[in-house]
C-alpha cells in the first residue's frame, strides 16, 4: 500500500477499472461496428439487385423472356385485369444477366425459396425463418402504371418490387427504402 | 502525490490511459469510416431511386399517349400549336411549331432521284432563319399525363414530386425537404443539336427530327442525415443538350 516505488491499491483499481471499462466499451463498440459493417453490405447489395432488376424490365431481350414466362402477362398489350387494383397478381419470374456465364438466369418470386445471396447472385434456399446463404427476397409484381388506367388499356406496365431480409443470424434490415417501381 | 509522481506507478496508469485512449480513437475511427460507408450505400441507393424516377418519367414522354396530352397542354400552349412567345427568357415556340409542323407536312424536295435513307432535303426555313439562337435552347418545362390525360406530375404546383419508389406524391417541401417524397423533377424540352435538316427514310417518308427532352431531379429530404448530392450524369448517356455539366439529368428523346 506504502510502497514508494510501486502503486498504490487505488491506483491499482483505478488502472484495473480502466482497462475493464476499456475493454467493455471497446467490445460493444464493435458489436456495432460489426453491425453497420453488415448493414452496409446489405445495402450494397440491396442496389446492386436494383440495378440488375431494373436492367432486366428495360431490356427488350430480357422483357420478351418475362412476358413468354408469366401466364397472367399474355393479356399484353390490354385490356389486363387491375392487378395493383385489387385483383391479386402472382409474383413475376423474371431474368437477370450474369455476368459470370453471359447468360440470363431466371429469377422466379412467386418460388417460396427463390432469393438472393449477399453477394447479390440469385439462390434457391431462402427461408422466412431465416437464411444466412440466401437472404434476400424480391417480391415482383406487375400491372398498370397508372391508377387512373385500371384495366392497363394505356400500354405503361408498372413493375413493384419488395424487398425483405431474412438472415438467420445478425442483425435484421428494413428494406423498405430499397422498394421500387419501374415502368416500361 | 508523491507517490504519484512514482515513475514506475505513474507508468503503468500512464500506459494504461494511453492504450485507452489509442484504443478510443482506433474504434472512433472505424466507427466513422463505417458510417462513411452506410451513408455511401444510402447514396447509391438513393441515386437509384432518382434514377428510376427520371427512367419513368422517360417511358411517360415516349409514349404517344401520354404525349400526346402534353401536345395538348393549355399550360404549354404556343410550344406546339401556335406562334405566341412565352415569357420564358429563352422561349423560341415557333422555333418547335415549325419542326412540329415540317414533319407533317411535305417538305420541299430538291433531289432528283427516288427517295433513299441518305437523301438530304431541304433545311426547313425556320431553322435556316435563325440557327444560331435555335440551338441548346431550353424551350420550356413540361407537365406529365398519365395513359388516361389525367396529371402526374404538374409543375405548376410546387408541392408534386416522387418519393424513393419511383411513384408520384404530392408533398414535396423545396424549404423544409420531406424523406417521404423527395424528389422534383424538372422537365424541359430542348432542341437536338443534330436537327438542321430533314432526312427520308426509306419509303420516301421524311424523318422527323427529335426532340430531346431534359430531366433534371431535385433531390431534397428533410433529414439531415439523409442530404447529400446525386449525381445522374455518370448514369445517362450523351450530354446535356444546352451544354450544361449535367449534374442530376437525364436525356430523352422522341420525335416531336
Amino acid at each position: 500500500m506504502m510502497n514508494a516505488k510501486g502503486i498504490t491499491l487505488v491506483e491499482s483499481l483505478i488502472g484495473v477499472s480502466i482497462v475493464l471499462i476499456s475493454v467493455t466499451g471497446a467490445s460493444s463498440l464493435f458489436r456495432a461496428i460489426s453491425a453497420q459493417q453488415r448493414t452496409s453490405d446489405v445495402a450494397a447489395v440491396l442496389s446492386t439487385i436494383q440495378t440488375n432488376i431494373t436492367a432486366a424490365v428495360q431490356n427488350t431481350d430480357a422483357w420478351n423472356n418475362i412476358v413468354a414466362a408469366n401466364p397472367t402477362m399474355a393479356c399484353l398489350p390490354g385490356p389486363c385485369p387491375n392487378f395493383f387494383g385489387g385483383t391479386a397478381v402472382p409474383p413475376m419470374k423474371i431474368f437477370i444477366y450474369d455476368i459470370a456465364t453471359s447468360a440470363f438466369q431466371p429469377y422466379d418470386s412467386n418460388s417460396a425459396t427463390s432469393g438472393f445471396g449477399k453477394n447479390g447472385k440469385i439462390c434457391d434456399s431462402y427461408s422466412a425463418a431465416g437464411n444466412d446463404a440466401c437472404p434476400i427476397k424480391a417480391v415482383i409484381n406487375w400491372g398498370a402504371a397508372d391508377n387512373d388506367d385500371p384495366t392497363f388499356t394505356g400500354g405503361i406496365v408498372r413493375v413493384r418490387v419488395v424487398f425483405s431480409y431474412s438472415p438467420s443470424s445478425g442483425v435484421r434490415l428494413n428494406t423498405s427504402r430499397y422498394n421500387f417501381n419501374v415502368l416500361r | 502525490m508523491k507517490r504519484l509522481n512514482s515513475e514506475k506507478g505513474s507508468a503503468v496508469l500512464f500506459t494504461m490511459v494511453i492504450a485507452s485512449a489509442v484504443l478510443f480513437f482506433i474504434a472512433t475511427g472505424a466507427t466513422r469510416s463505417i458510417s462513411s460507408s452506410v451513408k455511401q450505400s444510402t447514396r447509391v441507393s438513393t441515386t437509384n431511386a432518382a434514377l428510376t424516377v427520371a427512367r419513368n418519367i422517360g417511358v411517360y414522354l415516349n409514349n404517344d399517349a401520354t404525349w400526346g396530352a402534353v401536345g395538348a397542354d393549355n399550360t404549354i400552349a404556343g410550344e406546339f400549336d401556335s406562334r405566341t412567345p412565352l415569357p420564358h427568357p429563352h422561349a423560341t415556340p415557333d422555333k418547335m411549331n415549325c419542326l412540329s409542323g415540317v414533319v407533317t407536312t411535305t417538305p420541299v424536295v430538291s433531289h432528283d432521284v427516288s427517295p433513299s435513307p441518305s437523301v438530304t432535303l431541304s433545311t426547313p426555313t425556320c431553322v435556316t432563319a435563325d440557327s444560331i439562337t435555335y440551338d441548346r435552347k431550353i424551350i420550356n418545362r413540361l407537365n406529365i399525363y398519365s395513359t388516361a390525360g389525367n396529371p402526374v406530375f404538374d409543375f405548376s404546383t410546387p408541392s408534386d414530386g416522387f418519393d424513393l419508389q419511383g411513384l408520384p406524391c404530392d408533398s414535396f417541401s423545396a424549404t423544409l425537404g420531406n424523406d417521404n417524397c423527395p424528389f422534383r423533377p424538372n422537365i424541359y424540352w430542348v432542341k437536338p443539336d443534330a436537327c438542321n435538316a430533314i432526312t427520308m427514310d426509306e419509303d420516301g417518308n421524311p424523318i422527323p427530327c427529335r426532340i430531346e427532352i431534359r430531366i433534371d431531379i431535385v433531390y431534397n429530404p428533410a433529414s439531415d442525415s439523409l442530404k447529400f448530392p446525386i449525381n445522374l450524369s455518370s448514369k445517362k448517356s450523351g450530354t446535356n443538350a444546352d451544354g450544361s455539366a449535367g449534374a442530376s439529368s437525364f436525356i430523352v428523346s422522341r420525335a416531336p
